[in-house]
């Protein structure tokens, strides 16, 4: 092996000598010299600006604002013309690349790229930067020009990238622990292999680091390329939820032997093994959020980054003992993990230090909060040197701050685990952790892999997050983040819950400023977002669904009365809403409202609501008044414009964790005027060149993903992440999801967006008035169960929501002896059967004798009332005691009972006829349905005497009869 | 009932007047012709592959549709009345022959581009032969009439050149 190794490796060193390229390692930095080293070039995060500093004395050259948050850049030299470069930026928020000119910083082109686009790294021998999108898995080959000549479909969360002189291209992913290899020798990137990096077992000891490798936001090649080094964390969810026990820094090493690249897992470097600089007092030194890497001149040292303890940490190689050392010199009985920390330096100047370069004896380390540069001289060559503070402060990054002082303060909080900096008001104990070391980059997307790692037998304890938080943080949020610090971080210790000082409350209310970013949570309970740079609009922004009827008549109707239309506000909403508010508080509301009234919210309309929620309106005719008399109203539902408005549908696990962008529509002349002139006119441009107006409000790709439904048909409780409602998992799971065979494939639209409910065959129709006939024209009576509400404006509507109930199961009796045997199956639902939390699924059994007389029964209602005793379809979540927390349901901590059937399952209830009766027994099995229990109807009915709320209907889904002439 | 004489003359004097403005409207009538390329150029940029910025697209597409529907309508239609007995009686068949040609090409034109005012393209087959029609009769339209009037043509760069040589001259 070792002759092949070298034979390669000089095959390659001969093909780089041959080019004639002296080509050096290339990372994805945030932080990086010019060509001939005189300069600085830094990407400035969320100021939003590339500056260019001079490494000599650290003035500031020049700035460019270019975009929101830029993460990476990267450089490239024009071989013809040394002097010409250009700088590839990663703007993370505004999902462009930005092609910059070296020396003037003068943009030469925006590029629009998949979401999140994070790392950046350039190829000399390819003349091509490589780029990841990290939500969307992809990996982007852009030429010089700033053209995306490729783009590559990746392992999950591709972030840091590096370039080895060989062509292979290292690419880290950030929340599965992955690192992919491609080959980069020609122009396309060929993926090689994929190296899983080991989860660190369990262990009982709760300190002891263990876990999963995440947050892989950089990789470094040392100076031999023999190795990368890739600084992360291990997030370990098999203990309680708290700082001593998540989270642990951990530097993992990859072995970069040509086509044998892999991870060397004793090589690891762990807290309190490998990381283990012991302080006064005899306590092993906690750091925490390793982030970026540098090798000294000598390749002697490594030095890495901890963002949240704000500390250097140094590894001495000269003291470590590689595997591929002399093994005949010194025999060791057991590989101890190689190089260990020999320095740690706390508390660096400033605040989130991430960035590092280094070059002869300085090190310069870019802090992400304070916007500053702190140099350190790395000493002399040799074990014994230390490094040392050279300037606290030695260049500023930015001519000004962009964000405010409480944005920056709550965002520096967020990204904080250094005790020393808010002493008695840390925001970590003993420097373990800070928010981002879970939510990484804030409220977005990564939520669902902390979800999924959080994951445990939800019988057991279903909660993924922070336990028990307060007010369900919404209600207190002040308070209910001083509560997560102290039980999740270990910060904040001497504050007292109901009497916090005043200082504490400053510091929390700048951290909900953050929270409540755009990018986080605007709306705090409710993942929605609002495109734009304010948080709210005015209800005249938005456009009435009834001036949608004008042309797509039939679209609107069906809209109208369907369960995604103007009332869905309706009393049993109501009284549920309120309940929430009551326990929590008001601004709780807005969990409920995200999908529910998604306009009150982004309209500012928090009160409690007034007016609309008639069950029984018909045709919107509520929303036609308001278009009349020209009156702006926050719509109930999600209405036209809000649903053909989602930019983007994120993945985090639901709660309506969507985009919905208003600003952007390319509005034409006179469309929002309200003069019945200009609209005709209007209409008529619309009318005469509709292109902009259909693409504004189409979205083909987004409609067709399942995932688009489950922004609002998944649900998780807020802090502590329990799943509520899985609607979208379940359907992942289920036989219907099948993107590779085309036939048995079906998403949410295909059975809940046809008129065909029975067979879901696609049903030709005209979307708009005197457009063409589609030929299968998705229909907007979101058919689903719940026939009640539908019922009461629309005959038709209710039958389509019968109808599709009927088509889900199947149903299979058998008897052995005594015996009767019912089979349910769940053959045609793409989800759980029932779907709903609050639906009612049972089985009723009535056996007669030979003379018609009934001698056994279950799940006989009894004045509409189900039995305890029968046999149900049904989920119930419990609080820690095991007591159902019924409509508190986002209180919930386990699952005291599923009986629900999953899609394609058979559930199997067995029942003992009574002994002694008269043959032939006729025995009747029916599956009932009812939307809503009578103890709901009646509470709702109690809570709204005014409203007429009529009992909820039984529905037959499936029926057997059964005649058996002999026990 | 008795009409006073000086209204019979200053009602015929009248009508002469317009008759020999409308007669005069027939020949080289640069504002039609103008307005043409003006509407040939406007409804170019509202060609979908040309992709022009929605923020001028959108200005562009209601000056199109409010000058075709009235000044266009207005000035070319009544310079058209007046022209027909030149196209009618033309010495040479170019004329004449090209002439009727772009007669029929803008009643093609000017019909479909009602329609479209009015009804729009939306999306049945009707609409989108008439926005067809109306966009290849426009193609066909404007560098017809350009050879059509091309002595005459406010295009002619010969004729350009020639009136600032004699505003110069003048000078």
């Amino acid at each position: 092996m070792s002759v092949v190794y070298a034979l390669k490796r000089l095959v390659i060193v001969g093909l780089v000598l041959l080019t004639g390229q002296a080509m050096a390692f290339e990372k994805s930095s945030s932080l990086i010299f010019s060509e001939d080293r005189s300069q600085i070039i830094s990407a400035n995060f969320d100021a939003g600006s590339v500056s260019i500093l001079d490494r000599a004395s650290g003035s500031l050259l020049k700035e460019a604002r270019i975009g929101r948050d830029i993460r990476r850049i990267a450089l490239s030299i024009d071989q013809d013309n040394k002097n010409a470069f250009r700088i590839l930026a990663t703007d993370y928020l505004a999902d462009q690349l930005i092609l910059l000119d070296g020396r003037s910083l003068n943009v030469i082109k925006r590029i629009d790229v998949p979401s999140r686009p994070f790392g950046a790294v350039y190829d000399q021998r390819n003349n091509q930067f490589y780029v990841t999108s990290f939500e969307q898995d992809k990996l982007l080959v852009v030429n010089v020009e700033g053209k995306i000549t490729s783009e590559l479909k990746t392992a999950s969360t591709p972030r840091g990238l590096a370039l080895t002189k060989d062509s292979r291209l290292l690419v880290t992913h950030a929340l599965s622990g992955e690192v992919s290899v491609y080959d980069v020798a020609t122009s396309e990137p060929r993926l090689q292999r994929i190296i899983q990096l080991v989860d660190t077992p369990f262990h009982p000891k709760q300190t002891t680091p263990q876990g999963k490798p995440r947050l892989l936001d950089n990789i470094v090649i040392s100076p031999d390329g023999n190795t990368a080094w890739l600084p992360h964390v291990l997030w370990s969810f098999g203990h309680d939820f708290q700082f001593q026990s998540t989270v642990f820094p951990t530097v993992s090493i990859i072995d970069l032997e040509v086509g044998n690249e892999h991870e060397r897992v004793t090589a690891r470097k762990q807290l309190f093994k490998q990381i283990n600089v012991v302080e006064n007092g005899n306590k092993t030194r906690i750091v925490s959020n390793p982030h970026d890497v540098t090798f000294t001149a000598d390749g002697k040292k490594v030095l890495v980054t901890l963002a949240g303890s704000e500390d250097l940490m140094v590894f001495d190689l000269s003291r470590g003992q590689g595997r591929k050392g002399n093994k005949k010199r010194h025999r060791r009985k057991k590989f101890h993990g190689g190089a260990k920390v020999t320095q740690i330096y706390r508390n660096v100047p400033g605040n989130n230090p991430k960035g590092i370069i280094s070059t002869g004896r300085d090190v310069f380390v870019q802090n992400a909060m304070t916007l500053d540069l702190v140099k350190f001289d790395a000493g002399k060559p040799g074990p014994f040197s230390k490094i040392k503070l050279a300037e606290a402060h030695f260049a500023s990054l930015v001519a000004e701050d962009p964000l405010s002082p409480q944005m920056r303060l709550g965002k520096t909080l967020f990204n904080n685990a250094n005790e020393a900096d808010y002493p008695g008001l840390s925001m970590a104990g003993d420097f373990w952790m800070s928010c981002n070391s879970c939510h990484l980059d804030g409220f977005n997307f990564t939520n669902r892999q902390l979800m999924a790692d959080g994951k445990k037998n939800r019988f057991e304890n279903a909660i993924t997050g922070h336990v028990d938080t307060h007010k369900m943080i919404a209600g207190d949020p002040i308070t209910a983040y001083l509560d997560i610090i102290q039980k999740t971080q270990g910060g904040m210790m001497d504050v007292a819950l109901d009497q916090p000082p005043l200082e504490a409350i400053k510091m929390m209310s700048a951290l909900n400023e953050y929270v409540r970013a755009p990018e986080n949570l605007p709306y705090l309970s409710t993942w929605l977002r609002l495109d734009d740079d304010q948080r709210y609009t005015h209800p005249e922004e938005w456009v009435n669904s009834a001036k949608c009827a004008d042309c797509h008549t039939t679209i609107y109707d069906q809209w109208a009365d369907s369960n995604h239309g103007m009332n869905m506000d309706h009393p049993f909403y109501r009284f549920q809403e309120d309940i929430a508010a009551k326990e929590e508080g008001e601004a709780f509301r807005t969990l409920c409202r995200g999908c529910h009234a998604p306009q009150a919210i982004i309209n500012n309309k928090p009160e409690v609501f007034s007016e609309f929620g008639d069950m029984y309106e018909k045709n919107g005719h509520s929303l036609k008044t308001a278009l009349e008399q020209h009156r702006p109203v926050n719509e109930r539902g999600t209405g036209c414009l809000f649903c053909h408005r989602i930019t983007k549908a994120e993945n985090s696990g639901g709660n309506t964790d969507l985009t919905v962008n208003l600003k952007d529509r390319p509005a034409y002349v006179f469309e929002d005027s309200a003069n019945p002139v200009m609209e005709w006119l209007a209409d008529r441009q619309i009318n005469a060149q509709p292109k902009a107006h259909r693409d504004s409000y189409s979205n083909p790709e987004l409609y067709q993903s399942s995932l688009y439904c489950a922004t609002c048909h998944n649900e998780f409780t807020t802090g502590m992440g329990a799943n509520i409602n899985d609607n979208f998992g379940e359907w992942l799971a289920s036989p219907f999801n099948r993107p590779d065979d085309a036939q048995q494939h079906k998403t949410c639209i295909d059975c809940h967006m046809t008129e065909d409910a029975t067979h879901f065959n696609s049903v030709a129709g005209q979307s708009t008035n005197d457009g063409p006939v589609k030929p299968n024209l998705r229909s907007h009576h979101f058919v689903g169960g719940n026939y009640y509400f539908t019922g009461m404006r629309n005959s038709e509507h209710k039958k389509l929501s019968i109808d599709i109930l009927k088509t889900a199961l199947t149903l299979d009796v058998e008897k052995q002896g005594r015996k009767f045997i019912v089979k349910v199956t769940n053959k045609n639902s793409g989800h759980h059967m029932p779907g709903g939390a609050r639906r009612q699924v049972w089985l009723e059994v009535i056996a007669t004798d030979a003379q018609g007389a009934v001698v056994y029964q279950s799940g006989v209602m009894n004045q509409g009332v189900i039995p305890a005793d029968a046999r149900r379809f049904i989920k119930i979540g419990v609080d820690k005691d095991g007591v159902p927390v019924g409509l508190r349901f986002w209180r919930y901590v386990k699952i005291g009972l599923d009986t629900r059937i999953p899609s394609g399952e058979t559930r199997q209830e067995t029942f003992d006829l009574p002994e002694g009766v008269q043959y032939p027994l006729t025995v009747s099995t029916r599956v009932l349905y009812q939307v809503f229990a009578k103890k709901l109807t009646d509470q709702v009915r109690a809570a709204f005497p005014d409203e007429n709320i009529p009992e909820p209907e039984v529905i037959e889904l499936i029926r057997r009869t059964a005649v058996f002439e002999a026990q | 009932m008795s009409v006073p004489m000086t209204d019979v003359n200053h009602e015929g004097a009248l009508k002469e007047r317009l008759y020999k403005r409308w007669f005069g409207l027939a020949f080289r009538h640069t504002q039609a012709e103008k307005l043409m390329y003006v509407m040939f150029i406007s409804g170019l940029f509202l060609w979908e592959p040309l992709q022009l910025a929605w923020s001028l697209d959108r200005w562009l597409l209601l000056m199109h549709m409010l000058v075709g529907a009235s000044v266009f309508t207005l000035v070319v239609g009544a310079f058209w009345s007046s022209h027909r007995r030149l196209i009618v009686n033309a010495k040479r068949p170019f004329l004449r022959q090209t002439g009727t040609v772009i007669e029929w090409l803008l009643l093609l034109c000017t019909l479909s581009g009602f329609y479209l005012f009015f009804f729009g393209v939306t999306g049945n087959n009707l609409s989108l032969v008439i926005q067809d029609v109306h966009f290849y009769s426009s193609m066909v339209l404007a560098p017809l009439v350009f050879r059509h009037a091309f002595r005459w043509s406010v295009l002619n760069i010969k004729q350009i050149v020639m009136k600032r040589r004699k505003v110069k001259v003048k000078a």
